[in-house]
């Protein structure tokens, strides 16, 4: 709770309580510390103000039990106590004993007491000093209690009686600040067993079965817990919230707060509670990242483990083995016998092979010398010219649209030149006429494949018919013969005569 | 002994060629992962894990580790090989000894609990235990250092050991204000990524970490070494090996058997075996190639030196070959000189067995000289002219003669000797290449080997 206030405190009242360590920045820190411990033990025994010689009495006497409490004479200590003063940590006020005779009075010197502040300041040194580390656990017995808390809330809050409200709701907010601050703890500590491992492993392989049966038990718990307590969050929360956070403030005794102070401070508390249990938002409940630190702690613990334990078998450790072998590696005289050494310290390596088979292995014998074998077949180009013989780099293609359009063109009206032709030739015969270029070429084509049709049967001459897109030719056997006349000439067919006709679609074969 | 199985017995004969080519990928690949070597391969080796780990399991005594992430084969290593450069190189150039190492303490550094690391974080964590190798050292004002380590990081970032989820590499190292990149450790990868086959501590010498024969090995041990030797070497010479495994080898078999499991073709002469590769694709160091100034070179260099064999056979003078395992005991020794000797677990150290190693009988090869061999690459120049080489090699002769030497000595067509290289048989199998050499004028008269004096 001091811890949260803290928060507001401006920077002014930080630095006037940061002075109150300043006795741990003296350079003889310690006789200040065994003068507080002095003060401090006088006050166990009700004494709250201490002159100077009542605290080298002390002092004696701690002396008896402990070594290393300084032996002060009363001006060294009153000196010292001073210095304190100034530093705030105690209160100086003038003896206000009766003195009883001139000779005191005269003498009478200052009395010294702990301020509040001061002594926590020292409270908190001491707490550092005394701290062991190895007290820490994640209690797995809070959870039952936080439970059983919460119901006993719900039924307070359900039935009125404020006290009981208030009651419950303290003892709940002290169990889980304590939960939270004995899990922070647990795991920075676990953190600095296993970084400092390597210099201790025994400490640790002494608690590893207990960390381990904890760790699991914890989050066994855990699991087992999460689903009752946030229904019990949500049971008290159901009875009246404002109600419940109204009645705590009514019933808490600070009496250096005003209500409203004290109403904010209890909605604080519950949200913080009520962030460990329950989700809001998607957010994970603190609960549950607990439980995956301590899982992924206990992944951790378990490789470290396997680390120990790998050493313990080998009897070396696998980062000693390396760094011998750092060692010798460095030292061997040439680089070949530091990678041979490395490859087998490693024991890695590569296979090595002779590139280009024989195809015919078979055909040479087993018992030939190399000397006397033939050679295998190796590409010359590749030493001759230092580079691998390939096909080549693909030649560009060349494009040219115009010329092929060209082509396409002429293509186009020759065949329609042709089509034409032969139409012509359909209707007009290939008689009483003179023909042109291009009816002779379709014509020629036509009785090229009528010819390459015709057969002969019985050694007469049959007719033969040849067609060419829409035009039927009919070579017709015939004695007189006929003739065709061209530009170029006269075409003479001998026995034959020509019979032109368009062809009918389908029917004509 | 129950009747052993063949390879690839259960697969469908239409599907071979398929199965092959993830032999193939198994082998040549260190790790394969969904990007690498390119996507889809993953997918296309997933789909014969079972056979393939069979197969490997019981013809080599491989292990494959197949998970749905990654395939990495583990092998059974017989010997040390100086020559497998490309493994830890970057963009074809092999890395030195500072990245090897940078290397090892890089995957040191990273810690199983912690997924995502920044590169300034990851050299904070590197940066102590470089310094802690004498001579080695991270100096973050060092240009080499810092180049050392983009490479090494890139080269985890390509087997999938990293993956940059935010900035970049070589913003960083431009060293632009406060340039930085985010990873991803891929700890199961890191993990696969180094298996040897003992802890490293627990060897005195590095011979540890190579696979232990026994004295008395049976047929099937022998058969599998062979195998191994078969599918990783270009060609195994008799010579080279133990008897045993050379009678393994000449009976007719076990060549075969690798062939059909990789689709690769037997070839098998007189002093030894080889599986020749028609596709070219199944190595890290391909030859003939295509078309690199120094794979060119190397194939002309060999047709030079079997059109002198076949010329002036007579006048070449035979050394005896050194056998193999003599390099290799040298080898070990050298690396075994720089142990850390200090850093060996003594109680559980593992010294290998001392074997007596069969010395096979010496054979003899024909000598080139190195500076016949320096006239022959002048040659070349002289008569394709130095430009054809690239631009890179056309004023460096000498340095494209090393690469080209080099080049064939990893396929062990030569074997460099003091004062020249030894020609191995195999490399006469590619006489045919004296087809790209010019044509002589013809004298008329026949060659007799005589050279004049002072050549």
């Amino acid at each position: 709770m001091a811890e949260r206030s803290a928060l507001d405190l401006d920077a002014l009242t930080i630095s006037d309580r940061f002075q109150l360590f300043n006795f741990t920045r003296r350079d003889d820190h310690v006789t200040y510390l065994w003068i507080l411990r002095a003060l401090d033990r006088l006050r166990e025994v009700h004494r709250v103000q201490a002159g100077a010689e009542d605290l080298a009495a002390t002092l004696r006497e701690l002396a008896a039990a402990h070594d290393g409490v300084p032996a002060l004479d009363t001006a060294d200590l009153r000196y010292r106590l001073d210095e304190l003063y100034a530093d705030r940590v105690v209160h100086r006020f003038d003896d206000a004993s009766r003195a009883g005779n001139l000779a005191r009075y005269r003498n009478r010197q200052s009395v010294y007491q702990f301020s509040e502040l001061g002594y926590r300041a020292y409270r908190a040194v001491e707490g550092v000093l005394g701290a062991r580390s190895e007290d820490v656990n994640l209690s797995r017995l809070v959870l039952s209690d936080v439970l059983e808390d919460l119901r006993a809330l719900a039924d307070a809050n359900r039935t009125g009686r404020a006290e009981h409200v208030y009651r419950r709701l303290s003892r709940l907010d002290t169990v889980m600040e304590d939960m939270g601050r004995r899990s922070a703890q647990f795991h920075v500590t676990l953190g600095e067993i296993l970084r400092s491992t390597d210099a201790s492993p025994d400490t640790f392989l002494r608690y590893k079965n207990a960390l381990l049966v904890h760790m699991t038990e914890f989050m066994a718990e855990l699991d087992r817990h999460q689903p009752r307590l946030e229904r019990a969050v949500r049971e008290v929360e159901d009875t009246g919230l404002t109600t419940l956070l109204a009645r705590a403030a009514d019933t808490d005794e600070r009496l250096f707060m005003d209500r409203d102070e004290r109403l904010d401070d209890w909605r604080r508390r519950w949200s913080a509670l009520r962030g460990w249990f329950t989700t809001e938002g998607g957010a994970p409940t603190r609960a549950a990242e607990l439980h995956a630190a301590t899982r992924s702690a206990t992944s951790g613990v378990i490789a470290l483990l396997r680390q120990l334990t790998e050493a313990r078998r080998g009897g070396v450790n696998r980062a000693t083995q390396l760094r011998h072998l750092a060692q010798w590696v460095f030292d061997t005289p040439d680089e070949g016998a530091a990678h041979a050494l490395m490859g087998a310290a490693f024991n890695v390596r590569s296979a090595r092979h002779l590139g280009v088979a024989h195809e015919d292995d078979e055909q040479i014998s087993p018992n030939a010398t190399w000397w006397d074998a033939p050679g295998v077949e190796v590409s010359v180009t590749l030493f001759r010219s230092g580079k691998a013989p390939t096909a080549g780099v693909p030649k560009p293609v060349r494009r040219n649209p115009n010329a092929r359009a060209e082509l396409r063109r002429r293509q186009a009206a020759d065949r329609s030149a042709d089509r034409q032709a032969a139409a012509r030739l359909a209707e007009e015969g290939a008689h009483d006429r003179v023909l042109d270029e291009v009816d002779t070429r379709v014509l020629l084509r036509l009785i090229t494949r009528a010819l390459e049709s015709r057969a002969v049967v019985a050694g007469r001459l049959s007719s033969a018919t040849g067609t060419d897109e829409g035009t039927l030719v009919r070579l017709v056997p015939s004695d007189t013969g006929s003739t065709v006349r061209t530009t170029r000439g006269l075409l003479h067919l001998p026995g034959m005569r020509l019979e032109l006709a368009p062809r009918a679609r389908g029917a004509a074969r | 002994m129950s009747r052993r199985r063949r390879p690839a017995q259960r697969i469908d004969p239409a599907d071979l060629g398929a199965y092959q080519q993830a032999m193939r990928r198994v082998l040549t690949c260190d790790i394969i992962t969904r990007d690498r070597p390119r996507p889809g391969v993953l997918a296309n080796v997933l789909r014969w894990a079972d056979e393939l780990s069979e197969d490997l399991r019981e013809l080599f005594g491989h292990t494959l580790i197949a998970t749905t992430e990654h395939v990495r084969l583990v092998r059974a290593p017989d010997t040390l090989d100086p020559t497998q450069r490309q493994v830890f190189a970057r963009a074809g150039r092999p890395f030195d000894r500072r990245r090897l190492a940078y290397l090892c303490l890089l995957l040191a550094s990273f810690q199983r609990s912690q997924v995502e690391v920044s590169l300034a974080d990851l050299i904070r964590h590197f940066t102590p235990s470089a310094n802690a190798v004498g001579g080695l050292g991270y100096d973050p004002t060092d240009g080499t250092h810092k180049a050392a380590l983009v490479d090494v990081c890139s080269w985890l970032v390509d087997h999938g050991a990293l993956h940059v989820s935010d900035g970049s590499l070589e913003a960083w190292a431009g060293g632009h204000g406060q340039a930085d990149a985010l990873f991803d450790i891929d700890h199961e990868v890191c993990e696969v990524l180094f298996r040897p086959v003992r802890p490293v501590q627990h060897v005195t010498g590095v011979t540890g970490l190579l696979v232990h024969h026994p004295d008395e090995p049976t047929r099937e041990q022998t058969a599998r070494r062979a195998r191994r030797l078969l599918v990783e070497h270009p060609v195994v010479h008799y010579a080279d090996v133990t008897p045993d495994v050379a009678d393994a080898l000449r009976a007719p078999g076990v060549a075969e058997e690798v062939a059909r499991l990789t689709g690769l073709t037997v070839e098998r002469r007189a002093e030894g075996v080889l599986l020749a590769d028609p596709g070219g694709l199944f190595t890290d160091r391909p030859f003939p190639g295509r078309g690199s100034a120094v794979n060119r070179t190397a194939g002309l260099l060999l047709a030079k030196i079997a059109d002198r064999m076949e010329t002036a056979r007579a006048a070449l003078t035979h050394l005896p070959l050194p056998a193999a395992p003599d390099a290799h005991a040298e080898l070990a020794a050298r690396i075994d000189s720089a142990l850390p000797r200090e850093g060996v677990v003594g109680a559980l150290a593992w010294t290998p067995p001392a074997t007596a190693a069969a010395a096979p009988e010496p054979a003899t090869a024909p000598l080139i000289e190195q500076g016949r061999l320096e006239a022959m690459v002048e040659d070349l120049f002289a008569e394709f002219g130095a430009a054809s080489f690239t631009a890179a090699w056309q004023r460096d002769p000498r340095g494209l003669l090393d690469a080209a030497l080099e080049l064939l000595t990893d396929l062990s067509l030569l074997r460099p000797v003091p004062g020249g290289v030894l020609v191995l048989p195999a490399a006469l199998r590619y006489r045919n290449i004296q087809g790209a050499l010019p044509q002589r004028p013809d004298t008329g008269m026949l060659p007799l080997g005589l050279e004049p004096e002072g050549t």
